[in-house]
């Protein structure tokens, strides 16, 4: 899949661009505070419906604007698509599919699939529980549309679930009741479940075949689910079943504690999932240049998997991660990127001859 | 800022639900346009539904004042020991025009929602539940909306009904009419995961 035309009018700090993007990889090069990662914000906003930052809509708008209005046209091989995306605080967000509107944003998503990486990501994602779990949930999101409808069902039952729990103590308890929440919340929890055991269980080998590559030290890297080690393969994960009683076991586990606090304690918005070295934790026992190693492992493994599941290769989104990386491991990413139909980069200057002369340049003047 | 009444109908109208500020403004505009009479009946016809319609004391469907009864309820030709459960009036007018029901209906008055707080009590639940008892209902039909809060309702009362009656639930698909490469995910997983063996 390649990106081949994008326009602001405006989005962030342009309030007019055109890009023709060529075959092949480009270049995007400006001074910081010109606008680079927006590009990439805006290219991903086109694939996911909103900000990969997870920005609120209303900041990519410009200061003295109302509205924000991206278009965009990609090529999956056999056809040229085009999205848009327009949102105002007044007329909300409205999003197009080849001209035609769709209901709702969420049909956007893995129509042209992305992988974005930024150098903020190694502190964000490697720290951070809830960032690694949106790392995934994009990413299963890109790869099936039933994955973002369960997330999303998910969601509204907890919101309602929670509030059940701090009514408890206010009103008449209704064990009928009290069974219906965690029953509605069970069906797409374990839908969810599931489909990140099995994503994660067809990434781990990339992962860790990535990093042997990345890293100048011999150890492995894996992954994590829940604290415990992730099944063998796709065939011994719990069937959906399995996972939906386990869930059910969970949330009428500890009564009492979740009334206490007024919010359900266990779930998938609640699960671990993390990167190992030698079976130990990454986030806790990894040094810095362990912890981007592994992330750009990750990221190329994400890419793999979005390029079995869709079978189109996503498109690369890479800012500025020179100034993050140190020469080999950035050199090593460029090989392993040209694998791929397009790569997006940003620098800051030009990197001279460590970017190959095939890569389109774009300056970013003013 | 136009005059004070005129300001007050676009607020009154701007209450509505689905009109906002602009659409208030072109409806009191043509209000203030159109003949004295027409006006005028508006909002006799207003003041005339507001005082004149009250709930059914069975089903708690909409029926005229006066009658303890809706329509439907009063209707001997309609099956009473088939109870379709909707959330609310609308929901029975529009199956009413399928003409399709020969039941009764029993109208909620919403769904289990903590979030706006409300619980089982808010809801006609255990009214149902007594009709079912009394009227020797043969089926309970949920008809009810395809929300989070919608399914949690069905299953609330499905729970609540076990071993009395039948409970049964509208089936989830495409519209009629409409185009497959047209119709969005939610709707094509549901029509796939309900699909029916061809008769």
């Amino acid at each position: 899949m390649r990106i081949c035309q994008l326009q602001l009018r405006p989005f962030r700090n342009f309030d007019h661009l055109d890009l023709d993007l060529g075959a092949g990889g480009a270049l995007i090069i400006g001074d910081n505070g010109r606008g680079k990662s927006n590009i990439l914000e805006a290219i991903s906003y086109l694939s996911l419906g909103k900000s990969i930052r997870g920005a609120r809509d209303q900041q990519a708008i410009p200061h003295n604007g109302t509205w924000f209005d991206i278009r965009g046209m990609w090529d999956d091989g056999k056809r040229q698509h085009q999205a848009r995306v327009f949102y105002s605080a007044e007329e909300g967000k409205r999003v197009f599919l080849d001209g035609a509107p769709l209901q709702r944003v969420s049909e956007l998503v893995s129509q042209f699939n992305t992988v974005h990486f930024a150098p903020e990501d190694v502190a964000l994602v490697l720290q951070f529980s809830a960032q690694r779990r949106r790392l995934l949930d994009i990413l299963i999101s890109q790869a099936y549309s039933t994955y973002l409808q369960n997330l999303q069902r998910y969601g509204r039952v907890l919101t309602q679930r929670n509030h059940f729990l701090r009514q408890l103590g206010q009103r008449r308890a209704d064990a009928a009741e009290a069974d219906v929440w965690a029953n509605q919340l069970a069906e797409p929890g374990a839908a969810i479940r599931r489909s990140r055991l099995e994503a994660l269980v067809e990434l781990a080998p990339t992962l860790t075949s990535c990093y042997s590559g990345f890293s100048t030290g011999r150890e492995q890297a894996g992954i994590r689910y829940q604290d415990a080690e992730l099944p063998a393969t796709v065939a011994a994960i719990p069937s959906t079943d399995e996972l939906r009683t386990i869930f059910l076991q969970q949330l009428h586990a500890e009564p009492v504690k979740e009334q206490r606090a007024g919010y359900t304690l266990a779930g998938p918005h609640r699960d671990s999932f993390g990167f190992t070295l030698d079976g130990e934790s990454a986030e806790t026992y990894g040094s810095q240049g362990q912890l981007k190693s592994i992330l750009l492992s990750w990221k190329m493994a994400e890419s793999r998997y979005l390029e079995t599941r869709s079978g189109h290769q996503p498109v690369l989104l890479f800012d500025d991660v020179f100034s993050e990386l140190d020469e080999m491991r950035a050199q090593q990413l460029l090989t392993l990127a040209e694998e791929f139909d397009q790569v997006i980069l940003t620098a800051p200057r030009n990197p001279g001859d460590d970017i190959p002369s095939h890569y389109q340049r774009i300056e970013l003047t003013h | 800022m136009g005059p004070q009444p005129l300001e007050d109908l676009v607020t009154a109208l701007a209450r509505l639900p689905g009109i906002g500020r602009k659409t208030a403004q072109r409806l009191a505009l043509y209000v203030l346009k159109s003949p004295a009479q027409e006006a005028q009946a508006l909002a006799e016809a207003i003041r005339g539904a507001r005082e004149n319609i009250g709930n059914c004391t069975r089903c708690f469907n909409l029926t005229e004042r006066g009658q303890e009864l809706c329509h439907v309820c009063r209707d001997p030709n309609r099956d009473q020991a088939v109870i379709c459960v909707v959330e609310e009036a609308s929901d029975a007018l529009a199956l009413e025009r399928s003409d399709l029901l020969r039941g009764t209906y029993h109208v909620l008055g919403g769904a289990l929602s903590p979030l706006d707080g409300i619980g089982p009590a808010d809801l006609r639940i255990d009214e149902l539940i007594e009709r079912v008892r009394r009227d020797a209902v043969r089926e309970v039909i949920l008809a009810h909306n395809a929300s989070a809060e919608g399914e949690a309702t069905a299953e609330y009362i499905h729970q609540r009904l076990a071993g009395q009656t039948t409970v049964t639930r509208l089936a989830r698909g495409l519209p009629a009419g409409s185009d497959l490469d047209l119709a969005d995910r939610t709707t094509l997983t549901h029509a796939l995961q309900g699909r029916t063996t061809f008769q």
